[in-house]
Parts: structure tokens; sequence; C-alpha cells
């Protein structure tokens, strides 16, 4: 699924890609009925920057059960930077079965291994939980600065600092995205 | 994290009516972030958020789209 969203955002040359057009585009294949984004105003950046719940719920009591994704993204941060965190976390619409954080003992594992050194001691599902977190940042940014575009700016010698202006993203990223490694990288993280 | 700290975000999650079957987190950049730091703000955002109504506010570029 991640592989054919990337595929089909690679063609685009024209930027910026807004967060709404990899929504559509993920509603599109039907596996979600609602992405939800809210700005928070009030969530502390150096805690967290964006947070992503997904559940779901009957609208009436005997109704379809709805499958809803929220993103709450931290208001205060820039918009590259609030695009970025949108777009990884909405990545996780597209989390398999073992990804998934659903219980008590699986938040838990979640937390404790995003905040703490990696170890080798301690095996689990919480580890593979904890590293779809981190690998959805680079999995989002073929969304936001797709391979034609990419490809364009490395035939043109554009700057990173243009790129990040264009593709509004940060410009740590654009200088990534633009090494000869990018698509190497991206085909090894999303297959 | 104590065990009631994180029952109490699951339970949370799983209230009114909502099943949770997925939450992720992005964590910010303070030094020494706690995961009772990260759970209180992560409740707290989903709180607000249902409390207004979850407006639906993607962030918009406000770009006109162009080639480079």
């Amino acid at each position: 699924m991640l592989a054919k969203l990337i595929k089909e955002f690679s063609k685009i040359d024209r930027l910026p890609v807004e967060v709404s057009e990899v929504r559509d585009a993920i509603i599109k294949m039907g596996i979600q009925d609602e992405i939800i984004f809210c700005p928070d105003e009030k969530m502390d950046q150096k805690k967290l920057w964006g947070t992503y719940y997904q559940y779901t719920y009957r609208k009436t009591m005997y109704g379809d059960t709805s499958l809803v994704s929220l993103i709450i993204y931290c208001a205060s941060l820039g918009v590259d930077w609030q695009r970025v965190v949108c777009c990884k976390e909405m990545i996780h619409v597209l989390d398999v079965g073992v990804e998934k954080t659903k219980t008590i003992d699986d938040l838990d594992g979640l937390v404790s291994r995003l905040l703490g050194p990696l170890s080798t001691e301690d095996f689990g599902i919480c580890d593979i939980m904890a590293a779809k977190d981190r690998i959805a940042l680079y999995q989002a940014l073929p969304l936001l600065f797709p391979m034609e575009a990419r490809n364009d700016a490395v035939r043109k010698k554009i700057s990173a600092e243009e790129v990040a202006k264009k593709a509004l993203i940060p410009v740590g990223f654009a200088s990534l995205m633009l090494t000869d490694k990018w698509p190497e990288l991206v085909e090894d993280l999303t297959c | 994290m104590s065990a009631s700290r994180m029952e109490g975000l699951h339970s949370f999650l799983n209230e009114e009516g909502r099943e949770l079957v997925n939450i992720k987190f992005f964590p910010g950049t303070a030094r020494g972030l706690t995961m009772d730091q990260i759970e209180e703000e992560a409740k707290g955002a989903i709180k607000r958020a249902f409390k207004a109504g979850l407006p639906d506010n993607p962030p918009v570029s406000g770009l006109e789209k162009a080639s480079f």
C-alpha cells in the first residue's frame, strides 16, 4: 500500500504538495473512513510535536463502525515541520497489525522505547512498533518532495535551501533527499 | 510511568464508544523527556481536540504550485 502511494506521488513535479492531497489519496485507497487534522495551540513543543490516534466508533447505536484517524499537531511548529509531522502520522494509517499500538503493554513498551536507549537485551513486538514510529518519518518524505520533483531539482542543481522553500520541508530533509543515495533509500523504506 | 497512569491513558482512548486501534507519538526535543510527560501531553491534546468538536484543519502551505 505504501509503495503504491509513493509511486502515485512520484510523478508529481509541481510543489508544494499539500497535506490534504496526501489525505485524499489515502482515503481513496479505501482503508480509512476519515482522517482529521487538529492543530493544538497548547501542545508544548518541548514535550510533543504530534500524536496519532486511530479508533473505531459507531455514529448510531446499530450503525456501521467508522474507522477514524485523528492527527493532532503542535500549532507552534513552523509550517514545514507541521507538514512533516502530519504526513509522518498519516503513514500510520498504513500500519500492519504488528505495528499497531493497542494494548496497555503496547503503549508502555512503545513510549519507553521511543525515549530510552536502544537495548540489545529487550527484544519484542514493541521494538517493531517503535522502529515503525521512527521510520514513518522518512517514509513520509517522498510524499512531500516526490521523486519527479526531486530529480528535476538534482538535474538543475537547485540548492537544498531553495528546495526547502519550494517543497516547504525542513532544509535538513531537503539536503538528505538531494543526495545520490536517496532514490535507493526510498526503495528500501517502502519495500 | 506507573501502571495506573498507563491504564488511565488506555482507558481514556477507549471511552465514549471509541475503541483504540493504534496510537503513535512524535516526541518533542526536551532533554530527559519522561513517559509521564508524553502521556500527559498526548492525553491533554486529544481531550482538547474532542472538546473543540474535532475541527479539521490540516496545515496549508499558502503557496502557489510551481515546478523548478
